[in-house]
């Protein structure tokens, strides 16, 4: 059974489902780890009894079914992650319901807030960056609020849930544009796939159409012709003839073969024509790689061996002595064929067209299969003839992310408001909580640092930074960072962990912009030494967490977004090229077939019936005239063109019938004449049809400089044709 | 004078066998062979002043090349049309072959078209000046109003003398005129490119078929 491309998955939408699938599996991750932090962390008197396993479920059991993503459909997926996100907004919520209503809960709320980003990638993959807004939004809302209602305002903490802000909107912005960023190599996979599948129905429609044409003109005209012209000694022939018309008229649909021809048959092919014609010439063949190359389509084989064959003779003809060389030259995408001598050669300028010798079968067969062909000569400089072939059309190759326009600008923002909103957490933690000497010297440096860091690595475009600068910026950054939290924890105790975050954000953009393991190693020192301050300060696990955490994820989501993207695009673009050859292969013979099929229905009805009668070699009179009005209505729709239409065609065979010649031509090429019009034509040639009886009408449509549309002509007179 | 020598150049079989057959009916035509290529033709070394040349012989050869390596073995070609698209058909008048015939022609037609080419004669068909009135080459040519009649008024399909009497001439002045036109067309400066793009003015010239009607 053949692959058929249905129209319902035309689309390529396999990108942005390994992208959702590896995403929510990284979220069931993180939701994970967190449910296990808080279970292990929470000391059997801080919360009321079900309070575990209720948290427990809300976020282990989606993160479960999360975890098998890679096996369910985009929809399930999505869903999960509903389930995932709008469960942990409904416990905030009830967390603040609780606060409210004064059920006991400890001031050690800090949890909650290192969920924020689980949820808000939950809802971007369930519902897109709209919903992942909202969630945040109601998320910072509700901590806010629980916050207060527990114990009050805090300038650290403020920081703290600025930070948690932050982080979850860079991850949104990251996850955001990975996923459309997959969605956009989809769309233009699909695009270019409709592009190529129209091009190649169109290419099968049309070369069906030449073979049906052919056969046409070959083999059905000339039996008609035979029938009417020829000695009675020779109906047995004919008859045969007949018959084997009748033949190869039933068997069109199967005549195109279209079996897609291996590499090396095509060269052994050319190189067998090579040595028939000009067994002298050489022969270089160049292939590219070990690997079996991909097939060529039949056509495209056919094109190259005819329009090389052609070179061939024409060399031989024209340079008879020189020597000659072909080139072949064939790798996973391209064949360029050469055909080259030393021979006298020519000027093209001098030499009027048609004379060249580098007839259209040479030209007119590359290009019919989306080829092409090129010839360079000069008088005693010999000649090259150039046939090329590519086997998909590489200016649509969609290139990320220098060309997506939107990541700046919010990256920009998302920039910006950190820049921003670190100053002021800076400002706050230092001068709220008493502008504590140590306090203040560790926001200043932690600001310096993030500011020295994004400066060194520019933040104008998003062009990949030299592996130095990008060395210097995350050493810079990293170490403010460390630096300043090993001050300011003196002063805020596990608070001055933002500074790890803050230079985490840097190092996240170090990433983005491509060079992602500088990143990491430079994350291996932030959690390195937020290690140590946890160690040494003796936070409890959950503020470890979170100091360590929120800087591994905001690192963790830009590097392996960038990554994954990467990995992703190389195999789409993979995928695609097979994807376009296979699509292009299918909609041809499809195409081919198709047209084959209704081009021998329609034969078969017109000059079915003819034919049998005449291999059945039992002639009767009216046999002749109607073989002669057949053998003319066929001729029509070739050379009469518009004219072959409704009134005329129906008067031309009646006429022809009574022994009149008639000779329909369309020659008013490249003038547009409106149907009714047409239909006047012919109407009016129709009716000088039915006066005549016998010796010949020429019924013409005129060249676009004629006064006149129309003329008819019979043996005593010429007719214009008058509105 | 003796009868001409005729041979046919035909892809089918039949085709050539009926037009033979057609010929030995003629005392001014000795038909003395056929074949199914210009190639085929050649290496059987037959002697003949006329070649009968199918316009398709299916072999992907290019008709004005057969065309001219049937003239420089010394023939007078004349050409047979199912009603080829006219693209073909304008790279045989261009060549030296001596005119273009349709084979759904009555026979005397015909055979009177391949006795007029062993004369030396041009042939003056509808086809032949169809090709030519619709060929935009010719517009910017330097022909005279009066030739441009007569060439449109062939390629509409009268004869010689209808033409005459409808332009109120003499056929000697007709000869005249189609002789000049011959010449003109002949001479006529093609635009060629550096890069061969014929597949271009095939589309123009109508190699590409029309779509076939519904």
């Amino acid at each position: 059974m053949s692959a058929r491309v249905h129209s319902s998955d035309r689309s390529m939408r396999v990108t942005e489902l390994r992208a959702v699938r590896f995403t929510a599996v990284v979220v069931a991750a993180m939701a994970m780890l967190i449910a296990a932090t808080w279970t292990i962390s929470l000391h059997p008197g801080d919360a009321p009894g079900g309070y575990r396993t209720i948290l427990a479920a809300v976020l282990a059991v989606p993160a479960l079914f999360a975890f098998a993503s890679p096996w369910l459909s985009l929809r399930t997926v999505r869903v999960i992650m509903a389930t995932l996100a709008v469960a942990t907004t409904l416990l905030a919520v009830g967390l603040l319901v609780g606060a409210i209503t004064g059920t006991a809960l400890q001031d050690r709320v800090v949890w909650p807030l290192s969920i924020t980003a689980v949820a808000t990638a939950a809802a971007l993959i369930a519902g897109g960056i709209g919903w992942a807004l909202a969630s945040l939004v109601v998320l910072t809302v509700c901590m806010q609020l629980l916050r207060l209602a527990i114990g009050g305002f805090d300038f650290a903490w403020l920081v703290n849930d600025g930070q948690a802000f932050l982080s979850a909107g860079l991850v949104l912005v990251l996850v955001g544009t990975f996923l459309r960023a997959t969605r956009d190599l989809d769309r233009a996979v699909t695009q270019a796939g409709l592009a190529e599948e129209r091009r190649a129905s169109s290419n099968g429609r049309r070369a069906a159409g030449q073979h049906a044409q052919a056969l046409v003109h070959d083999d059905v005209l000339a039996t008609l012709l035979l029938v009417s012209q020829s000695l009675s000694s020779m109906r047995g022939a004919i008859a045969s003839q007949a018959g084997r018309v009748l033949g190869r008229i039933f068997a069109l649909e199967r005549e195109l073969d279209d079996a897609p021809v291996r590499r090396t048959a095509f060269i052994g092919r050319l190189t067998g024509t090579a040595r028939r014609i000009a067994p002298e010439c050489a022969v270089d063949v160049r292939t590219a790689g070990e690997d079996p190359l991909a097939p060529l389509d039949a056509p495209v084989a056919e094109a190259f061996a005819g329009a090389t064959e052609q070179a061939l003779v024409n060399s031989v003809r024209h340079a008879g002595d020189a020597s000659r060389a072909v080139t072949i030259e064939a790798d996973h995408g391209d064949v360029v064929v050469t055909v080259s001598d030393n021979g006298a050669g020519f000027d093209p300028g001098d030499v009027p067209r048609d004379r060249l010798g580098i007839s259209t079968s040479i030209v007119g067969r590359m290009r019919a299969v989306g080829g092409r062909a090129s010839v360079r000569s000069a008088p005693g400089r010999g000649t090259t003839v150039r046939l090329e072939w590519r086997a998909a059309a590489d200016d649509d190759v969609w290139v990320w992310p220098r060309d997506d326009a939107r990541f700046p600008r919010s990256a920009r923002l998302i920039a910006t408001g950190f820049c921003v909103f670190q100053t002021l957490m800076a400002v706050l933690i230092s001068v709220g909580t008493g502008a504590v000497t140590a306090s203040i010297v560790a926001s200043a440096i932690a600001l310096a640092g993030m500011f020295a860091g994004l400066a060194v690595l520019g933040w104008r475009h998003l062009a990949r930074p030299a592996a130095g600068r990008a060395v210097t910026a995350a050493v810079i950054t990293t170490s403010a960072s460390i630096i300043a939290t090993f001050i300011g924890v003196s002063a805020h105790g596990f608070v001055a962990a933002w500074a790890l975050t803050a230079g985490a954000f840097v190092l996240a953009g170090v990433a983005i912009r491509g060079r992602p393991w500088i990143a990491v190693a430079a994350l291996a020192g932030l959690v390195a030494a937020g290690t140590v301050v946890a160690v040494s300060n003796g936070f409890v696990l959950a503020e470890t967490v979170a100091a360590i955490g929120r800087p591994l994820i905001v690192v963790g989501v830009a590097v392996t977004a960038t990554l994954q993207l990467r990995r992703l695009w190389e195999r789409t673009l993979r995928a695609r090229s097979e994807y376009l050859a296979t699509l292009r292969r299918t909609a041809r013979s499809q195409a081919s077939r198709a047209e084959l099929k209704a081009r021998a229905e329609e034969l078969e009805s017109l000059v079915g019936p003819t034919l049998e009668r005449v291999k059945s070699g039992e002639w009767t009179p009216s046999l002749f005239s109607e073989c002669a009005a057949l053998e003319g209505q066929l001729r029509d729709r070739y050379r009469g063109g518009r004219l072959a239409r409704p009134p005329l065609i129906e008067a031309a065979a009646a006429a022809r019938r009574r022994g009149v010649d008639v000779v329909l031509l369309d020659d008013a090429g490249g003038r547009e004449i409106a149907e009714h019009e047409l239909d006047a034509v012919a109407a009016w040639i129709a009716g000088r049809l039915d006066e005549t009886d016998e010796g010949r009408l020429t019924g013409r449509l005129l060249p676009p400089d004629s006064d006149s549309l129309a003329s008819a002509v019979a043996g005593d007179g010429v007719w214009a044709f008058q509105h | 004078m003796g009868s001409a020598r005729v041979v046919i150049v035909d892809d089918h079989d039949l085709v050539s066998i009926a037009l033979g057959e057609m010929i030995r009916s003629r005392n001014d035509l000795e038909f003395v062979g056929r074949a199914h290529t210009v190639t085929e033709f050649r290496s059987k070394g037959i002697a003949a002043d006329v070649a009968v040349l199918d316009l398709a012989l299916g072999d992907d050869s290019d008709p004005a090349d057969n065309v001219a390596r049937l003239s420089a073995a010394g023939l007078r070609v004349m050409v047979l049309t199912s009603g080829e698209n006219p693209y073909y058909i304008r790279r045989v008048t261009r060549t030296d072959a001596f005119g273009i015939v349709r084979k759904s022609a009555p026979s005397h037609e015909i055979l009177d078209a391949i006795a007029q080419t062993a004369r030396g004669e041009h042939v003056l068909t509808t086809e032949w000046a169809a090709a030519l009135d619709a060929d935009d080459d010719l517009r910017s040519a330097p022909l005279t109003n009066r030739e441009r009649d007569v060439l449109r008024l062939y390629a509409s399909g009268l004869g010689a003398k209808m033409v005459a009497r409808q332009l109120s001439v003499s056929e000697n002045t007709i000869d005249d005129h189609l002789r000049r036109i011959r010449r003109v067309y002949r001479d006529i400066d093609r635009p060629a490119d550096t890069k061969v793009e014929l597949y271009q003015r095939g589309l123009e010239d109508g190699f590409i078929p029309p779509p076939a009607p519904r």
